[in-house]
Formats: C-alpha cells, sequence, structure tokens
C-alpha cells in the first residue's frame, strides 16, 4: 500500500491523462450542441496539466522504479514524457478540427479521448521497466493508433490502412512477445534491471535462443519506429489516415518506441561504464542495428524522391529520420543517447510543421498531390516561406534546428572512433539524397508556374500563428541553445535499479 | 513414455489439427466449430503445465463465450451458408521453406538451450495470480482495463454509421 502510494506521486502525468480521458468520455456521452467545444477544451487542460507535472518530474530529477519496478521515473523518461505530451497538445491545438478538412462532420468526443489514450500509452512505453508493462504499453499504443487511422470512416484508403497497420502490427507485436517470452524462460524474471544482472553473469549453454530473442524483440520496436525492413505499413497508413493522425504518428508513437528502446538496449543489454556502456553479454545488437539503420535511411530517402503525394513523401522522408535517429542508439554513450533526444525535439517541430502547412493546403485546395502545388508562393507567401523553412530544418540546413539535431547524432557516431567513419559517411550521402525532394517541393512552390486562375489561400488568423509558432521552433532555438544542450544533457540519466 | 506425455500428445495432436481444419475450411461454419476444438486443446495443454486458472479462463472465456459469440454472429448472418470462402494459396513452395527453416531453427533453439528450471510441483495458481493483480502487478491490471476501455470506443466509433456521428 505505501508502495502506491508512494508511486502515485510520481505518476501524476499519468494519472491526470487517465482522469481526463475519462471525464472527455462522459462529458461526450451527455451529448448537447456545447459538447464539442467542451471535450476539446477538457482535453487541451488536461494535456496542458500533464505537460506540467511532467515538467516537474524533469525539474525535481526525480528517478527510482514505481508500483513495483514496473514502471521506471528518470530524467530520461521525464523528457520522453514532455516531448509526447507537447506532440499530443500540438496536434490538438494546432491541427484540429477546424483546420483538417477530413475530420470535418466527424464527431470529436472519440478522436480526443483516443488521442489521450495514445498519449497515456506512449507514456507507459516511454516508462516501462519491465517486460510485462513493456508488451502491455506497446500493444495499448499500436490499438489506440490502428482504431484513431480508421477514423475516416466512409474512406476506403482509411480502412485499408487501418486495416494493414493492424495485420503488420500483429505479426510483428506477436514475434515480439515470443522474443520476450524466450528472454524470460532464460533469465527467468520479466524485470529488466533483473534480466540485465542475468545476461551480465552470462546464460550458460548455446546462445541459439539469446539470439532469437534479441532479434525478435528488434522486429517489435522496428514495426513501432517504423524501421526497414518493418516500415510496408508506413506509406499506405501515413497516406490513408486523416492528416492530424498521420502527423501524430509520425512523431509521438516513434518517439515513444525510440524511449523504449534507449532503456531496453542501454539499461538492459549494456553495462553503464562512465560516459559510455559496454556491451553486456553475446549480443552484438549494435551490429544489428548498424545495418538497420543504413537500410532505413537509404530505403527512405530513395524511396521519398519519386512520391507525389506530399503525405507519401513526408512517410518515407519520416522512416529516413528514423535511420538518422538509431544512430544515437548505436553510437551506445550518453553523447549518443543526448543526440536521440536532440534530434527527436528537432524533429517535432520540422515534421509537425511540414504537416501543418500539409493540412492548411488541403483545406483550402483540398488536394494532397504536388503536382497541384504550383504557384501556391503567389498565393500563400507566408505558407510557402514557412513550408521552405521547415523543409530546410529537415535537410539539415544551418542554423536551423534540424540541423543541430544531425550535428549531434553525426557527432556521436564519429565520437565512436575510425571504425565508424564510414556510417557517418552514410548519414552524410544520405542527407544529400533527401536535399533533392525536399528542394523539389520547394521549386514546386517557389518557382513552378501554374493554378494562376485560382485565388490565394485566405489563411485564418489562428493558421497564420501557428505557422509562425512552428517557424520559430525552427528558427530560434539555436539561439539560446547552450540551455536546451544543457537540458538535453541532464536529461541523459538513466535510472536502471529495480 | 508417461501418461502426462500420452495426454499431451492427444492434446497436442487436437490443437494443431483442429487449428489447420480452421485455416483452411472452405465453410465458415466448420472453421468456427473445429475453433471449439483448438480451444479445448489449448486449455488442455494448460492443464498440463500446471496453470490452472488459465484453463479455466480459457474454457470459460474463449469456450463459453467467445466461440458462442461467433457462432451466433455467422449463423445470423445472412446468407452465410452459401458463402464459400477462398483460400488462395500463392507462393506455396517458396512460402513452406521459409516456414520451414523458420520451425527447425525455434524447435532447435527450444530444444539445445539449458532453460534455467524450477523443480517445483504444480500448485494452485489462482490465490497467488490474485495477490500479484492487486499488489506486483496492479499497474498492468489497472492498465489493461484502460486498454479495455479504449478498445470499447475504438469498436464503438467503427461500427457506428457515419451519418449518426
Amino acid at each position: 500500500m505505501e508502495e502506491v502510494l508512494r508511486s502515485l506521486g510520481l505518476f501524476k502525468p499519468e494519472i491526470a491523462l487517465t482522469a481526463g480521458l475519462l471525464l472527455v468520455v462522459i462529458v461526450d456521452s451527455i451529448g448537447g450542441a456545447w459538447r464539442n467545444g467542451a471535450v476539446r477544451i477538457l482535453s487541451i487542460a488536461t494535456l496542458a496539466v500533464a505537460l506540467g507535472y511532467a515538467v516537474e518530474l524533469q525539474v525535481a530529477g526525480a528517478q527510482g522504479a514505481i508500483f513495483s519496478g514496473m514502471l521506471t521515473v528518470d530524467p530520461l523518461g521525464s523528457f520522453f514524457k514532455i516531448i509526447l505530451v507537447l506532440a499530443s497538445l500540438l496536434i490538438i491545438t494546432a491541427f484540429t478540427f477546424r483546420a483538417a478538412r477530413e475530420l470535418h462532420g466527424l464527431g470529436q468526443g472519440e478522436f480526443h479521448a483516443l488521442i489521450l489514450a495514445l498519449t497515456l500509452s506512449n507514456l507507459l512505453l516511454a516508462g516501462a521497466n519491465d517486460i510485462v508493462m513493456l508488451y502491455l504499453a506497446l500493444e495499448m499504443v499500436s490499438i489506440t493508433s490502428y482504431v484513431m487511422v480508421a477514423y475516416l470512416k466512409g474512406d476506403r484508403m482509411s480502412n485499408e490502412a487501418s486495416l494493414k497497420y493492424l495485420l503488420f502490427g500483429a505479426v510483428s507485436t506477436g514475434g515480439m512477445l515470443y522474443g520476450l517470452s524466450l528472454l524470460y524462460g532464460l533469465t527467468g524474471t520479466t524485470s529488466l534491471p533483473g534480466i540485465r544482472e542475468v545476461l551480465a553473469t552470462g546464460v550458460p549453454g548455446p546462445q541459439l535462443a539469446l539470439y532469437l530473442a534479441t532479434l525478435l524483440i528488434v522486429v517489435g520496436f522496428g514495426f513501432k519506429i517504423a524501421a526497414v525492413p518493418f516500415h510496408f505499413w508506413c506509406p499506405d497508413v501515413y497516406q490513408g489516415a486523416a492528416t492530424p493522425v498521420t502527423a501524430l504518428l509520425s512523431v509521438a508513437p516513434k518517439a515513444a518506441g525510440f524511449g523504449i528502446a534507449v532503456r531496453f538496449f542501454f539499461g538492459t543489454f549494456a553495462v553503464p561504464v562512465t560516459g559510455t556502456w559496454d556491451l553486456s553479454g553475446v549480443i552484438d545488437w549494435q551490429l544489428l542495428l548498424v545495418v538497420i539503420s543504413v537500410a532505413t535511411m537509404t530505403l527512405g530517402n530513395v524511396a521519398a524522391l519519386t512520391q507525389n503525394n506530399m503525405k507519401r513523401l513526408l512517410a518515407y522522408s519520416s522512416i529516413a529520420h528514423a535511420g538518422y535517429i538509431l544512430m544515437g542508439i548505436v553510437a551506445l554513450s550518453d553523447v549518443g543517447a543526448r543526440s536521440l533526444l536532440i534530434y527527436l525535439f528537432a524533429y517535432l517541430f520540422m515534421n509537425l510543421g511540414a504537416f501543418l502547412v500539409v493540412t492548411l493546403v488541403h483545406l483550402h485546395d483540398g488536394t494532397f498531390d504536388l503536382r497541384d502545388y504550383p504557384g501556391l508562393y503567389r498565393r500563400a507567401p507566408l505558407l510557402t516561406l514557412a513550408m521552405g523553412l521547415f523543409m530546410l530544418s529537415l535537410i539539415g540546413i544551418p542554423p536551423l534546428v534540424g540541423f543541430l539535431g544531425k550535428l549531434y547524432v553525426f557527432g556521436a557516431v564519429v565520437n565512436m572512433g575510425s571504425g565508424y567513419y564510414w556510417y557517418a559517411a552514410v548519414g552524410a550521402v544520405n542527407a544529400a539524397i533527401a536535399g533533392f525532394y525536399y528542394l523539389r517541393v520547394l521549386k514546386v512552390m517557389f518557382i513552378d508556374a501554374g493554378n494562376e486562375d485560382k485565388p490565394p489561400l485566405k489563411l485564418a488568423f489562428v493558421d497564420r500563428a501557428w505557422l509562425l509558432f512552428f517557424a520559430a521552433a525552427n528558427l530560434l532555438p539555436v539561439l539560446f541553445w547552450s540551455r536546451i544542450d544543457e537540458w538535453a544533457r541532464g536529461a541523459v540519466v538513466l535510472y536502471t535499479g529495480r | 513414455m508417461t501418461a502426462a506425455d500420452y495426454v499431451f500428445w492427444v492434446f497436442a495432436t487436437a490443437t494443431v489439427v483442429s487449428g489447420a481444419v480452421v485455416v483452411f475450411a472452405r465453410s465458415l461454419i466448420y472453421s468456427a466449430f473445429a475453433l471449439l476444438f483448438t480451444f479445448f486443446g489449448v486449455a488442455g495443454l494448460y492443464v498440463l503445465l500446471g496453470a490452472d486458472f488459465l484453463a479455466a479462463t480459457q474454457l470459460l472465456i474463449y469456450v463459453g463465450g467467445i466461440l458462442v459469440l461467433l457462432l451466433f454472429g455467422v449463423m445470423l448472418t445472412h446468407r452465410i451458408y452459401d458463402l464459400k470462402l477462398r483460400t488462395e494459396k500463392t507462393q506455396l513452395g517458396p512460402g513452406l521453406i521459409v516456414a520451414a527453416g523458420i520451425f527447425i531453427i525455434f524447435a532447435n533453439a527450444a530444444l539445445i538451450t539449458e532453460w534455467p528450471t524450477v523443480g517445483r510441483e504444480p500448485a494452485p495458481t489462482t490465490k497467488e495470480i490474485g495477490r500479484l493483480f492487486l499488489g506486483e502487478y496492479l499497474l498492468a491490471f489497472e492498465a489493461a482495463s484502460v486498454l479495455l476501455l479504449v478498445a470499447l470506443i475504438g469498436a464503438a466509433m467503427i461500427v457506428r454509421r457515419k451519418k449518426d456521428a
């Protein structure tokens, strides 16, 4: 009982989200014309409170295991909680409901309930410290995502996307569950710190089962972060889902997946030495992740070159970014973990910004096709300039926030020693390839002629404000970079006890 | 072979054979009834593993609840008897090779690994499970209830027609 009471004090963001979720469901079922506004305000308030609690945890630097070792609270987890809650908050405030044409006329209650549920499960996933909790949280994230993807009920693409997502998800989480059960069988414990202790002393006899377990667990994580070769669902799902959902899926579950991956690979499959981590046991997962990372960034970038649908283009681009972020895990050092955090921070703003532009163009022109984008500069200068900024940030042009993210991950890889220089070089070549398709979007919007007969886009004041907000979030962080760097540095504290 | 081994093979065969019928049957009704034996077989395997609570739940929830619901759904659906399921067999050769390869690797892993085992007689588990749900695994237990709520919301949302939204 004392354990539960103690845990609740460190569990405030999740409690706030659960309470908000229940309130939204109740308010929505009361009915009445005012309910749509009410659930929206309620959701925003819930997320704001959860964000406040997450920041409080981060500032306090709280750490420890809660709920009998089910979850961990540590600065790393708090960093992810801030990013995850912020992503949901930005989606609800900037994207829905007015700006998202696809969602017009659909019920708002369930949408907000689902976003809160997704946020809650993301938080649980990022803090999981036991394979029971890890798997449960992963399933919660997945099931909520499937439902959100199917939100456009009358739309065949949306239903197809949801079904594909479900089938891929079922197979990969099933594989992961098998891997986790092998790991449990080998170590006799479900607690991640307990597993690390057993692995550190070594598993007797043939190691085949251990290799299989690692491989299958990588499948599960790979599906969540859309890494090659578990990325097949990604373009179709991103295209079929409503754009706000796509934007959220491209950031939040991915960040949560990276959060648990760091915890798993650093905290369970490695042993901390000062500033760096050593592989424990015989599994060289670093090599496995290098291969996956290189394949992910290369395939994502090359496939994005020929896309004309903006949502598909950004889907492949997000696959490529997952490849870069994996570099931070492969580095297996505090520097690597910090680079991953900074990249996710940057990615949140540049990717959501790009998706906001796509949403707004669809709101006014009803198209996701890049071939309908010519002449946009003349029709909506602010929107086009903002898009320019997001694209340059996604390429990694200084002094935008995307550059800083790339600088840190490549730096972390170079830090590993000369044996990994080629890996950083592959990343740099990939960044150059990515430049082609991001710049192509800009060329179409700024230079290409067309759509002369269409009137200028009349952006609402709120939309302009949000575009400026995201533009500022991409442009300004460099000014107070030392503080962000300090924040991320302080956040690289993993609590690995029971 | 001991008596337990014989019982194991009976249950394992029943599970695998009826599972194959579920997949390959051309009529939905046959599949649904074959599923009955699959669930029973799995429940029997749970008993042999000493998981008495799990076996009872398997019978109560899967056989008694989900399967009956499934059968009702199948039987009440209009013209379901005429429906011929088309199970396509594409890429049969490569598929068989990959499946056999995976089976050999996993079976090998299960057989050669030195599993750390606890020599313990099977004991009733229900009490212990109840204690763990409200103790060590309290959070997982509560999180599962949120998951069920979300699944409920999602199911209601997907099934409802668009115009009532």
